[in-house]
């Protein structure tokens, strides 16, 4: 019984230790410590924008549009850059606008009752043709050399978008826990109607996670820009797979309402060990992807197979119950 | 029984990505423990990491088949990240050859702006680097064929087509491919070639297409718009094929129409070989430019003097010399 407890409670950080192990064993290069630290800044873009994903998630919803997101306010910081606005108006510019975007989801998710998947799948081709609309489908670059410190500098042996990466797992952390919002969010997931009578406003918590979501593809979307000091239009295409798989890997509910940040900050990092270890011992690409669409389905069918054996044990109990009550009368 | 089926899936997810990856990497494991026995002792095999645009697309397959080629006989083992066109993640696959310590880095490079940083890092840790077909910053030696040079190839013969069978003067629809910046370069070498032979022509229609599909739907509509379009020359093979089919499609099949395109893939050599409308294409031999890559990077790492450049001339097949493909 206790191990089984052990292995539904950290059976995913015995997955990411047992890979780190699996890679040492089969590449020398894996386990250096520049290699761990590329590792670490590589996931730093997905890892950022998959805190927002769980606030979308464990509300039960779902945000496709991410990638594109990550990309428009990367492009819009290049080209507000180029045309001379100072670097931290644009980068707060290109925030605001993340902000913005998210919003625009849950109004239409709110006020109009579109599933999540629709709103935000058509948000994710419209914003990408805004991409290459603006830029005529060419890079924009000729940034001031200071804001390649986002992206490319350290602090002491810290990379910067993992220290960018770090603050927002802790801040998404602190609302998801120690915060009455948080617990509204989950209570959104796991039950949207009773959250409803209990006076929880639902739209508002739908407008704050994907709000949430959108700031942070804002701050990832200025890393990847300043990571590759050059404005591209497909920055950011198909970030969405990684990220939700990273999130589902991370053992957060697809249906909502269950999940912690801390286990998707392990699947985060599975993700980014998976394809670095992919790459150092040489597995051909397209073995890769089918690794990693495998790793997305199993874990959701994990997800799903916990879901429904615990409602059935719901039905055990509560027949049970009314068996009991029977009983009794 | 169902507490004991949830740990029994667990374990199948734990279990099937470590079998995954092992059953994958297994052969190249052991390439490694061999090769870590001799590259401290000034080994002969040397370890190349290759990043090259995108997977999907058959002209770079093709160039990573002559690279593995060219590995396979001058012992050099390979590493290959496939950056699926995005730059963020070729980024990436430079820092991790920069880690795994590989002796060169073959790159086509994405972007030449947000590869420069990177590359400069890899040539401070002594890693020689090989461009191919986009110029970088920091490269050893940039091996290429001109896009310019390509496009002005096929250009040139459309333009000369058009002096003489049209009388000079021809509305002309061109396929080209804006999303990817070196494209440009062809585009212009396509119209600086029509304008050299037959300056009055008027480029009257410009689509984005890079495959069949695209291609098709593309020409369908500008030929709705614009029946009078008698030339069509796209920036490849595979945007020109559609042009082919939708003309077909359309019943267009007059002897003074002409299409062309670049790469020279099996399929326009077939359409030229079977006297279509296809006319022309580019042999740009990308299987040949990755065995010259892993060459001009052996050189490199044995320290011999290789130039700076190498710009392999493009040839362009036509009903002529069809026969030699």
């Amino acid at each position: 019984m206790r191990i089984r407890e052990l292995f539904s409670k950290y059976g995913i950080y015995m997955v990411l230790l047992l890979m780190v192990v699996f890679f040492s064993v089969l590449s020398e290069a894996f386990l250096t410590p520049d290699n761990l630290f590329n590792i670490l800044r590589q996931v730093a873009v997905v890892g950022t924008a998959a805190v927002g994903m769980t606030f979308v998630m464990l509300t039960g919803g779902i945000d496709l549009s991410v990638g594109s997101i990550i990309g428009v306010t990367g492009i819009l910081t290049a080209s507000l850059m180029v045309m001379g606005v100072p670097a931290v108006i644009a980068v707060l510019i290109a925030l605001i606008a993340g902000v913005l975007m998210g919003l625009l989801n849950a109004f239409i998710i709110n006020e109009f009752n579109v599933p999540p998947l629709i709103v935000t799948l058509g948000m994710m081709t419209t914003l990408r043709g805004i991409a290459y609309l603006v830029t005529g489908g060419m890079p924009v670059f000729g940034f001031p050399e200071s804001f390649t410190i986002l992206g490319q500098g350290y602090l002491g042996i810290i990379p910067i978008p993992v220290i960018i990466m770090g603050l927002a797992f802790l801040a998404g952390y602190i609302l998801l826990d120690k915060f009455t919002i948080g617990r509204h969010i989950y209570g959104v997931g796991g039950n949207e109607e009773a959250s409803r009578l209990s006076g929880v406003n639902v739209k508002k918590i739908k407008y704050f996670v994907y709000s949430v979501s959108g700031l942070l593809c804002g701050i990832a979307g200025v890393v990847l820009l300043s990571r590759t000091n050059s404005g591209q239009p497909k920055a950011g295409t198909s970030y969405e797979m990684d990220i939700i798989t990273a999130v589902v890997l991370g053992g957060v509910s697809i249906k909502g309402g269950e999940g912690k940040i801390t286990g998707v900050i392990a699947g985060v990092l599975i993700m980014g060990i998976l394809s670095n270890g992919m790459i150092i011992t040489n597995v051909g690409d397209y073995a890769q992807r089918i690794v990693q669409g495998l790793v997305l389905i199993l874990a959701v069918a994990f997800d799903c197979y916990n879901q429904s054996r615990k409602a059935s044990a719901g039905t055990l109990i509560r027949e049970n119950k009314a068996a009991a009550l029977n009983e009794n009368s | 029984m169902k507490q004991l089926k949830r740990i029994h899936i667990l374990i199948l997810v734990l279990t099937f990505v470590m079998i995954l990856s092992s059953g994958c990497t297994n052969k190249v494991a052991d390439e490694d423990k061999n090769d870590a026995r001799q590259l401290p002792a000034g080994g002969k095999e040397v370890v190349i990491g290759v990043s090259v645009l995108d997977l999907a697309n058959p002209y770079y397959v093709q160039l990573l088949n002559g690279i593995r080629q060219g590995a396979a006989t001058r012992n050099a083992r390979l590493m290959i990240d496939d950056p699926k066109s995005d730059v963020n993640r070729q980024i990436q696959a430079v820092e991790e050859f920069i880690a795994a310590g590989v002796d060169a880095i073959i790159i086509a490079a994405l972007d030449q702006n947000a590869l420069e940083d990177v590359l400069k890092k890899a040539k401070d840790h002594d890693i020689k680097i090989v461009a191919q077909s986009t110029k970088v910053d920091n490269c050893d030696i940039f091996v290429s064929f001109d896009e310019w040079d390509m496009g002005y190839t096929i250009g040139q013969v459309a333009g000369r087509w058009i002096r003489d069978k049209l009388g000079g003067q021809s509305q002309v629809a061109i396929l080209n491919y804006p999303r990817i910046a070196q494209i440009a370069k062809r585009e212009k070498g396509i119209r600086d070639g029509i304008s050299e032979y037959a300056p009055k022509a008027a480029i009257a229609a410009v689509a984005s297409s890079a495959n069949p599909e695209e291609g098709e739907a593309a020409t369908l509509q500008i030929l709705k718009q614009n029946p009078e379009i008698k030339v069509v020359v796209g920036i490849n093979d595979g945007g020109a094929l559609g042009a082919l089919a939708a003309f077909e499609k359309m019943g267009k099949t007059a002897d003074d129409v002409f299409i062309g395109g670049i790469d020279a893939t099996p399929e326009a050599i077939s359409r030229i070989k079977s006297d279509s409308l296809y006319r022309a294409t580019v042999d740009i031999n990308p299987f040949y430019n990755g065995i010259l890559d892993v060459d001009f990077a052996v050189k490199l790492i044995k320290g011999q003097i290789v130039p700076d450049a190498h710009s392999e001339n493009a040839v362009l097949v036509t009903k002529e010399n069809v026969h030699m493909y």
